[in-house]
């Protein structure tokens, strides 16, 4: 066509050549953008394969993939009735956890008042060891329900958190609006705020699903009757390194297929607020809320000064007590015997006031040491990692979804499965406990710098560009400053994560710290020290968690 | 093998798996689903019960595998009637101490190691039968790495130990004069610490850490406990004492000792039986290796089941002179205990004299 026109206007041969060779090329983008991580996954598998056959020939760690495949197909049968007891159990838990999560979190947002005791009691059930707490679980509970438990408590907190964030982050306008209109809470909750809410809720439940399942993996590992943990002692026991990489491939396939399909039906349902959606996949779950950072009343007189001191130490004592009285309560409820139930009395007594409290103390505090500095080294190396990652994304956002892709992926690797392999490849010592710790806290990390560096208002960047600063400008003026909060926020979910890697990967691979202490501790019934263990942790990271809290209110009051 | 009720109950488990296969997934899992199967289990050994005493629970150390062989063969040929019995699997760092006080089972399956130092946490639990007479502990080697034929072999070298085995390894060690002379490495259960070469020795069962290795084309060399100075029964069947003094639960517990001693007395002359229960019936679904499972159970009624004693007095006894050796080994283990932990009079009663009971 445009040769018997000969050319008659350049602007036209311009625009034909462009077109065709842009329909050209947008059918080689495509192919490049999917091929992409196809060439991952091959090279993957092709790295798998030659240190399958070359550094892991004969040692009963690594078999090569067609190994695994072949075996996942031999062992049906074994799947075939696993993975439905599992994912039945995982999601019994991640259903009463998140419905919990968001009914408590509709409550906070009504009834502002209960927030203050409730949000500290929430975080001790995040910081709660699921794996100290899973022999007394054990005890009480029975059949599946220490199973569904386990999932239940892992998957509250960051339901509670995230879908919180969600009702809070409505836009003020629209309130105001509604306000102004004689709407009352139910209707702002109604017409505002639980439509603002719902892509934070939906990136809730899809970061929910791998967690339930590993809380699920975790139960079964004390015992059961069948399911995926269930076979990984099995294989553990039998030296069968097929059926155990089998395993650790079904539940990532299992836990990632969960993660996409949420995504999935959360971006279907949530179209209608494309901007909401947008932001709610990265960026506003940088806006993790420090949980008393709203505290209203501004510049007042001495009397609402007095009362500012008043509640900042009234009512943290307050849920001290609170928290007390439930342990003590349930533990009455549950009617168990003296010799498993230990009351926070008996505790008291166990570490501090009884006559044998420093020898009691000794053994923890050692143990309590080898865990701090596994779940110390791991979380800073996690943090970094994640930090560094975040800044190439936001620098080069291009390859976010790769970067994104394996941290989805190390994020549904059932770590407990993971973690005697890593200590079988890097030694059963502290570099394991650290990278099982780093991979726990790395995820987190990332995703929330990417939403804190993203977080810097348009205008500020736009006013470094119209200066004529570059990327790297507006990432060093901008970009970090504004992501501050975030990282705290990150540190707030990552801290108390990370004790519980390494409390797993001391459970089993390393064999010391707290992890391992508990566990002995459950099979020559030292009750005392469980439950003085449980204790000491949850105040850990209780503190771990109050820091990270402060840093966040701190850096964003400074006006970053 | 050819009692109608055992084809019966497979054939009725057959009919279960096949509508897991075709119904849909919720259906599976609710035909999985482990509480159902067991009132499965229970409506099935009700059958035919009589004067029923009941329900009870018995919680075993670990999962379903060919270690309680004896039970489902008791089981699937009612022997526990007119009790009714229920199983409940154990798995990794199982405790059977605290679900026998809470009342959880009735009886379980313990180590007189756990036993006595529940009781020395403010316990009460008695143990009133010994499955294994010996207990399976064992360090074991590689023998193309380090020939192991007495405990001196290992001067200078490293042995791994679960958690678990840290009681029973330090008392080993002590008992046998090599305190400080053996590197000991703490590590989790895991006898692959061996093959990849981090440690000369490792501390674990000779059931199955050992079988193992050795199903895995390993040669191993290893050195049982109980033949090495540190006598210890295990698979000890605890309950709460409490419960000894309740007549009911006596005789619950007496109704399933005899159910056991049954149970395991055929596993012990029929062997594929417990096999094929344990593969095909129990562990169906568990992904066992079935060439360990029959090593282990030729091992288990061989090594630590039978004995001088138990071809005298019959299955589980516990005689003075071996509760004597127990004793010795926990106090060298540094776990108090005295003879109030072992109470062998229901057997006594069960047997009266004889070294067997009639199916």
């Amino acid at each position: 066509m445009s040769s018997s026109n000969r050319l008659s206007h350049p602007a036209d041969v311009a625009n034909v050549t462009s077109t065709s060779v842009g329909s050209r090329l947008r059918i080689i983008a495509r192919l490049r953008a999917n091929i992409g991580p196809f060439v991952l996954v091959v090279a993957f598998l092709g790295l798998w394969e030659l240190l399958a056959r070359t550094v892991f020939a004969g040692r009963f760690l690594v078999p090569p993939p067609e190994t695994v495949f072949w075996g996942i197909w031999r062992d049906r049968g074994v799947y075939q009735y696993a993975v439905p007891t599992t994912v039945h159990e995982a999601a019994l838990g991640f259903l009463w956890g998140n419905v919990a999560a968001i009914l408590v979190a509709l409550l906070f947002l009504l009834a502002p008042v209960t927030e203050k005791l409730g949000m500290r009691l929430a975080i001790v059930s995040y910081c709660l060891p699921v794996v100290a707490i899973a022999p007394i679980l054990q005890i009480v509970l029975t059949g599946e329900s220490p199973k569904i438990g386990l999932a239940t408590i892992s998957v509250f907190f960051t339901t509670l958190i995230i879908v919180l964030t969600g009702l809070r982050s409505a836009d003020p306008v629209s309130l105001d609006l509604i306000r102004v209109y004689g709407g009352g809470s139910f209707k702002i909750l109604r017409k505002v705020r639980i439509p603002t809410a719902l892509p934070h809720l939906f990136r809730a439940l899809q970061l929910a699903a791998p967690t339930a399942l590993l809380g699920a993996i975790i139960g079964e590992f004390l015992g059961g009757t069948q399911g995926l943990g269930i076979a990984m002692i099995v294989a553990q026991a039998d030296l069968n390194v097929t059926l155990m990489w089998g395993l650790i491939v079904v539940s990532s396939c299992i836990a990632g297929l969960c993660y996409a399909v949420i995504g999935l039906a959360g971006r279907r349902l949530t179209r209608w607020s494309v901007e909401a959606g947008t932001s709610a996949g990265s960026a506003s779950m940088g806006a993790i809320p420090a949980t008393a950072s709203a505290v209203p009343g501004g510049p007042g007189g001495a009397i609402s000064r007095l009362r500012r001191v008043a509640g900042s130490t009234v009512m943290p004592v307050l849920s001290v007590v609170f928290a007390l009285a439930v342990w003590d309560l349930s533990l009455k409820v549950f009617g168990l015997s003296s010799y498993v139930a230990k009351g926070p009395l008996d505790v008291w007594d166990y570490l501090f006031s009884g006559s044998m409290a420093s020898q009691n103390r000794s053994p923890i505090l050692s143990a309590l040491w080898t865990t701090l500095r596994d779940a110390g080294f791991g979380l800073i190396a996690g943090c970094v990692i994640g930090c560094l990652l975040a800044f190439i994304v936001v620098l080069v956002p291009r390859i976010e979804t790769y970067v994104l892709g394996w941290g989805i992926t190390l994020r549904v690797l059932p770590l407990a499965a993971v973690a005697p392999l890593i200590g079988a490849v890097f030694g059963r010592g502290v570099v394991a406990a650290i990278i099982v710790c780093a991979m726990i806290s790395f995820f987190p990390t990332f995703v929330l710098m990417v939403g804190g560096l993203n977080s810097a208002t348009p205008g500020s960047i736009a006013l470094i560009r119209s200066y004529g600063g570059g990327r790297w400008k507006t990432m060093r003026k901008v970009r970090i400053p504004s992501s501050l909060p975030a990282l705290f926020a990150a540190l707030k979910i990552a801290a108390p994560a990370a004790l519980t890697g390494a409390l797993v990967t001391e459970w089993t691979v390393t064999g010391n710290g707290m992890g391992a202490l508990v566990i002995v501790a459950s099979n020559e019934s030292l009750f005392g020290q469980i439950w003085a263990s449980i204790v000491i942790i949850a105040v850990v990271s209780i503190l771990l968690f109050s820091l990270a809290g402060l840093g966040e209110r701190l850096s964003a009051s400074h006006g970053y | 093998m050819t009692d109608p009720r055992l084809d019966e109950a497979i054939s009725r488990r057959r009919f279960l798996g096949g509508m897991g296969t075709t119904a849909a997934g919720v259906a599976a899992v609710a035909a999985l689903n482990p509480r159902l199967r067991s009132s499965i289990g229970s409506l099935r050994s009700s059958e035919g019960a009589s004067a029923s005493l009941g329900n009870a629970t018995l919680a075993f150390s670990w999962l379903y595998d060919v270690q309680q062989a004896g039970s489902y063969i008791a089981q699937q040929r009612g022997y526990y009637k007119p009790l009714n019995v229920t199983f409940l699997p154990g798995g990794d760092s199982f405790a059977g101490e605290p679900l026998v006080m809470e009342g959880k089972a009735l009886c379980a399956e313990t180590d007189p190691t756990t036993s006595a130092a529940a009781n020395n946490q403010g316990a009460s639990v008695v143990l009133v039968g010994a499955q294994y007479q010996t207990n399976p502990f064992c360090v074991m080697t590689l023998k193309k790495k380090l020939p192991l034929t007495e405990p001196k072999d290992l001067i200078g070298k490293s042995v791994g130990y679960g958690p678990n085995m840290a009681v029973p390894w330090f008392a080993w060690l002590d008992v046998n004069g090599l305190k400080g002379k053996v590197t000991s490495v703490l590590t989790s259960r895991d006898a692959s610490i061996l093959t990849s070469g981090d440690v000369d020795g490792y501390v674990g069962w000779v059931t199955s850490d050992v079988l193992g290795l050795v199903v895995a084309g390993e040669a191993v060399d290893y050195l049982l406990f109980g033949d090495t100075g540190l006598t210890l029964f295990d698979l000890t069947y605890c309950v709460a004492k409490s419960a000894l003094k309740d007549a009911t639960k006596r005789a619950q517990i007496i109704a399933m000792l005899k159910g056991e001693i049954r149970g395991w007395q055929v596993e012990c002359s029929d062997q594929p039986l417990g096999i094929d229960l344990t593969m095909n019936v129990w562990g169906k679904h568990l992904g066992l290796n079935k060439k360990v499972q029959e090593l282990q159970s030729a091992d288990q009624v061989k090594l630590l089941i039978q004995s001088a004693t138990t071809k005298a007095h019959g299955l589980f006894w516990m005689s003075e002179a071996n509760i004597e050796k127990n004793i010795r080994s926990l106090n060298l283990s540094g776990v108090k205990a005295s003879k109030s932990l072992f109470d062998n009079s229901l057997l006594a009663e069960i047997y009266d004299g004889k070294n067997k009971i009639a199916l």
